[in-house]
């Protein structure tokens, strides 16, 4: 059964964006003089708010595009007092036939917090598969077909990209994946952005404790995700859809000085993986690249001490760090660009970064 | 850090890279300044084991690339 996690930062004026939208402005969630006098001590989140959050996670990652819901049951266990950052997990509980039942909850990120739980029934909306009808001139395919699946939608530069792509961004868990269920889509695409990726290793190469297990979570997963997404590629891209592989300079040579093995050993397959796919697609006029990115603000690096951050700065010409945006920027640029010279290439934006 | 550490700090890199005085303090980047050269950049990291009483490890010296950089280093070091 496939399984999503996603994060969500709540912050204190989500409430009135809630009650602006919704209409509910009852004092107990948007006025903080007022929740102090009660036993909450603070604004409490409108609780139909979780009902928002299960809707994300059946149209974006369980069953994801062309989800359509049926019923939910929520219960609140906490009262949710923002700021706070939850984490919003479910799993699929029984699925035939394209319906389904998923049941989640959402924890409190930091103490692992029970604060709602829930669960929703699920079937598919259906989509006209017909181009252009009598008396209505056809649509190019180019034109009719915009959806860019994006792995790894929750992370850093995951959820740049879904920003940058706007409602053509459609997000993809690596439950989804590991599972192979993506092979099920149904649907033309324009591209893939795959963004999604163990977090880096640090054991030695040599002195691994469970190495078989390490190597098939840091490699051979990935490697094969990859293959999944090229074979969706290959079923239902468009002419001139295009897979996007996101590689790192941790696969080359650098100041890295690979302390993190697997994960350099992984990214390095990047390369030879966009040429190889790159051959594979090209009869069908779809394409394949890599782009191969350094340090930079956010996402993976979140953690990253002041020194780190300055001293990656530094290495740059222009001193500053790129962000995830100016990366999902990059990306978008790579997609929008309908030559075929590229497919196969690595793209190495690190904006003449020193190794 | 100390206005007393800074001014050491500074002096370490005014010193070691000849800089002229008055030279700004984001302007001390490795990439910025010719002269700071393996043999210069050795001398800025014995020199601030040396006065801040410091052992800095390889990942240490590598990050050293800049004034901030350093002064943000030995900051963490003294935690």
């Amino acid at each position: 059964m496939s399984a999503a996690e996603f994060e969500v930062d709540l912050d204190v004026d989500l409430a009135r964006r809630f009650a602006d939208m919704s209409g509910d402005w009852n004092p107990l969630h948007t006025d903080a003089d007022y929740a102090a006098k009660t036993e909450f001590g603070r604004p409490v989140l409108h609780g139909a708010y979780v009902a928002a959050l299960a809707s994300r996670l059946a149209g974006m990652h369980l069953p994801g595009r062309g989800a359509l819901l049926h019923g939910m049951r929520l219960r609140f266990v906490a009262p949710i007092r923002p700021p706070l950052r939850v984490v919003v997990g479910g799993r699929v509980v029984s699925a035939s036939r394209g319906a389904g039942a998923v049941e989640f909850v959402v924890s409190e990120k930091h103490s692992g917090a029970r604060l709602a739980e829930g669960c929703y029934d699920f079937g598919h909306h259906r989509m006209s598969t017909t181009e252009g009808s009598a008396g209505q001139p056809s649509r190019s395919i180019d034109a009719a077909i915009k959806t860019i699946l994006v792995t790894g939608a929750t992370g850093g530069l995951g959820s740049a990209v879904m920003a940058a792509l706007g409602p053509n961004g459609c997000a993809v868990a690596r439950g989804e994946l590991a599972s192979r269920c993506l092979l099920d889509w149904d649907g033309p695409i324009r591209g893939i952005v795959h963004c999604a990726w163990p977090a880096p290793d640090d054991e030695k190469f040599s002195a691994m404790r469970d190495a078989k297990s390490a190597i098939d979570f840091h490699v051979a997963a990935p490697l094969g995700e990859i293959q999944v997404l090229g074979a969706l590629l290959a079923k239902w891209g468009a002419p001139g859809a295009s897979l996007v592989l996101v590689g790192s300079s941790a696969a080359l040579p650098g100041r890295h000085a690979w302390r993190s093995p697997l994960y350099s050993v992984a990214k390095g397959m990047v390369p030879a993986l966009a040429q190889i796919l790159a051959k594979e697609l090209a009869p069908a006029g779809k394409r394949c690249m890599a782009v191969l990115f350094d340090v930079m603000d956010g996402g993976m690096n979140r953690g990253m001490s002041d020194v780190s951050r300055v001293a990656a700065a530094d290495r740059l010409p222009s001193g500053r760090l790129p962000t995830t945006s100016d990366a999902a920027r990059e990306i978008v640029w790579l997609l929008d660009n309908s030559g075929l010279l590229v497919s196969g290439a690595t793209l190495t934006l690190t904006g003449a970064a020193l190794p | 850090m100390e206005q007393r550490d800074l001014d050491c700090l500074l002096a370490i890199f005014a010193s070691a890279l000849e800089l002229s005085s008055g030279t700004p303090d984001v302007e001390i980047r490795r990439l910025a300044i010719e002269r700071w050269d393996s043999f210069a950049h050795v001398n800025i990291v014995t020199a601030i084991e040396s006065e801040f009483d410091l052992s800095l490890d390889a990942r240490d010296i590598e990050r050293i690339s800049s004034f901030e950089a350093a002064r943000l280093l030995v900051e963490e070091k003294r935690q």
